[in-house]
């Protein structure tokens, strides 16, 4: 008789790659906390740092933004639609009600020039930062 | 919501995800929240797309009836991402329609990354208040 030896986890781990496809392609939605809304992305560029937040049928109403004490907090609510009474929601994966988001920012920002713009249900907010978090050429002495 | 129309939208099994959504979505599409409602006129999907261009959002009803949804996120942002939860890519979803659904009606709008799609029933299946004479 012939024996091949295989490697019994073998399958398992097939599995388990397939298992973290599936998750990697839902990891817009989840987080390892959970679903999660708005989704933030944050650029450090040389003058500020910019957030970028998806706010999908969030109205500019809204939508709250405060800092203070190197806190940054994006809150809001995204409202159900209005709709005739009969109506009947057959699917629910959006999101509705309140949320907020709070980030901390590690060094010092220009809150007097902090700016915000939604357009198309993005959010971008720039801190732009204090002269002493900038970065510095050092000129060198001969 | 009474019972009663709960009933009703069983039977008729309105609108499904298509079973072919995840064997034919591309590699690494995203599967953007999708809401649906059931009007008494139509049904509404209210599909959410942030930052997309109205240009690189691809609709269409194909002959198996199957609503496709396809986008294309490419919207850049300068600098280095320092912390990141979304990325960009493509979007897919798919739904199977019943025969309840005009098809040359559907309308779609973008409008605060949020698109929204009509899809009318057709005249002769939208309820209809009937007088039943007794002899």
């Amino acid at each position: 008789m012939f024996f091949t030896v295989s490697n019994p986890f073998e399958e398992i781990n097939a599995m388990r790659r397939e298992m973290e496809d599936i998750f990697k392609r839902s990891q817009r939605v989840f987080t390892h906390q959970g679903r999660n809304f708005p989704l933030i992305n944050i650029y450090n560029q040389p003058e500020e740092i910019r957030v970028v937040a998806e706010v999908p049928g969030v109205a500019k109403e809204d939508l709250q933004i405060s800092f203070s004490h190197g806190e940054l907090k994006i809150s809001g609510q995204r409202q159900s639609p209005n709709l005739p009474e009969k109506s009947l929601q057959i699917r629910a994966e959006r999101q509705t009600g309140s949320f907020e988001k709070n980030l901390r920012i590690p060094f010092e920002v220009n809150a007097d020039k902090l700016h915000a713009e939604l357009h198309n249900g993005i959010l971008q907010i720039g801190l732009p930062k204090a002269e002493s978090a900038r970065a510095r050429q050092i000129v060198i002495n001969a | 919501m009474s019972n009663c129309n709960v009933l009703q939208l069983n039977e008729k099994e309105p609108v499904l995800q298509a079973t072919a959504e995840e064997l034919v979505s591309p590699q690494n599409a995203y599967r953007p929240d999708v809401d649906i409602y059931y009007l008494p006129e139509e049904y509404l999907f209210q599909v959410d797309l942030p930052g997309i261009k109205e240009e690189d959002i691809q609709l269409e009803i194909d002959e198996k009836n199957t609503l496709i949804l396809k986008a294309r996120n490419t919207q850049e942002f300068s600098g280095e991402a320092v912390f990141k939860q979304t990325s960009m890519g493509n979007y897919y979803r798919a739904f199977s329609l019943n025969d309840e659904v005009d098809r040359q009606a559907v309308k779609a709008q973008y409008q605060n990354g949020v698109l929204e799609i009509h899809l009318p029933k057709r005249q002769e299946v939208q309820p209809k208040r009937v007088e039943i004479k007794i002899n």
